[in-house]
């Protein structure tokens, strides 16, 4: 015989054991994050006594005076919150270019990754983008700031002559702030010159429902 | 739910997110502002303060008898 029989009466349990007794009127469950990074929040009264939940599926039941942490399981909680843990939308996909020395122009690399991002972007409904500038640390902060806000309108325009509805895409120069790889101050890096596109998935998710 | 905060500066990534949650259940899923700066994202329940460092969480509230 199985296991498996036994399967639902574990599920009802986990669940129970969460409701527990005197009935909470707050809950919070840390989820695992996508990538499997560690992450915590930590849950305090007004009243003031506080609790850190670390581990995924950790739940803090908190009533008036006190919060007790109890650990649940993956099973229990995607059965208890379905609803919840199925709404998250898609996670946003993105695509790195990079761009010759001081100048809007893509490297001959990049011209192709264009093209697919382009034909990727072409197939969603209600595209939401953020494209983001940079640049290496050559030159001056100004210089800078207005050079990665012009390689990331360099590639907004692109969208429009491809039909692709551009109201939902915005557009942000971060200078030098963020360099891809850290090299020395006043060196020239060409990886450093990128524009990173995130696409978010959400709006397609919803606009075919 | 109520949004008491929220401010964003895409050049500079500074910004803070305050939320209340008043009834019901919320998930709550950060983004580059809590990644940049955890201590700048607070939610609030009737009872307790949650604060957050890089995380994706679940607040249940219910109706206090």
């Amino acid at each position: 015989m199985s296991n498996k029989r036994y399967y639902p009466i574990f599920i009802l349990l986990a669940v129970m054991q969460i409701a527990g007794c005197s009935t909470p009127s707050e809950r919070v469950i840390l989820l695992p994050r996508p990538d499997g990074s560690p992450s915590a929040v930590v849950v305090q009264l007004k009243a003031g006594a506080a609790v850190v939940l670390d581990r995924p599926y950790m739940v803090a039941a908190v009533t008036k005076n006190e919060i007790r942490t109890v650990q649940a399981d993956e099973v229990a909680i995607n059965l208890r919150y379905k609803e919840l843990i199925e709404a998250l939308p898609a996670s946003p996909r993105s695509y790195l270019l990079f761009f010759d020395f001081g100048d809007t122009q893509l490297t001959p690399e990049s011209e192709n990754i264009v093209q697919d991002m382009l034909s990727d972007i072409k197939k969603l409904p209600a595209p939401e983008l953020i494209i983001i500038g940079h640049t290496d640390v050559i030159g001056t902060d100004d210089f800078n700031d207005e050079l990665s806000r012009q390689r990331a309108i360099r590639v907004f325009e692109m969208l429009k002559p491809k039909g692709i509805d551009t109201r939902l895409v915005s557009t942000v120069g971060r200078g030098s702030r963020d360099p891809l790889v850290t090299n020395k101050k006043g060196e020239s890096e060409a990886r450093n010159r990128w524009v990173w596109k995130p696409l978010e998935g959400w709006a397609r998710k919803s606009m075919i429902k | 739910m109520v949004i008491d905060q929220y401010s964003f500066n895409p050049v500079t990534r500074e910004g803070r997110v305050e939320t209340s949650i008043l009834k019901g259940t919320l998930r709550f899923v950060t983004g580059l502002i809590g990644w940049l700066n955890p201590g700048a994202i607070k939610v609030t329940t009737p009872t307790a303060v949650i604060g957050v460092r890089g995380t994706d969480f679940i607040v249940e509230v219910h109706d206090v008898k």
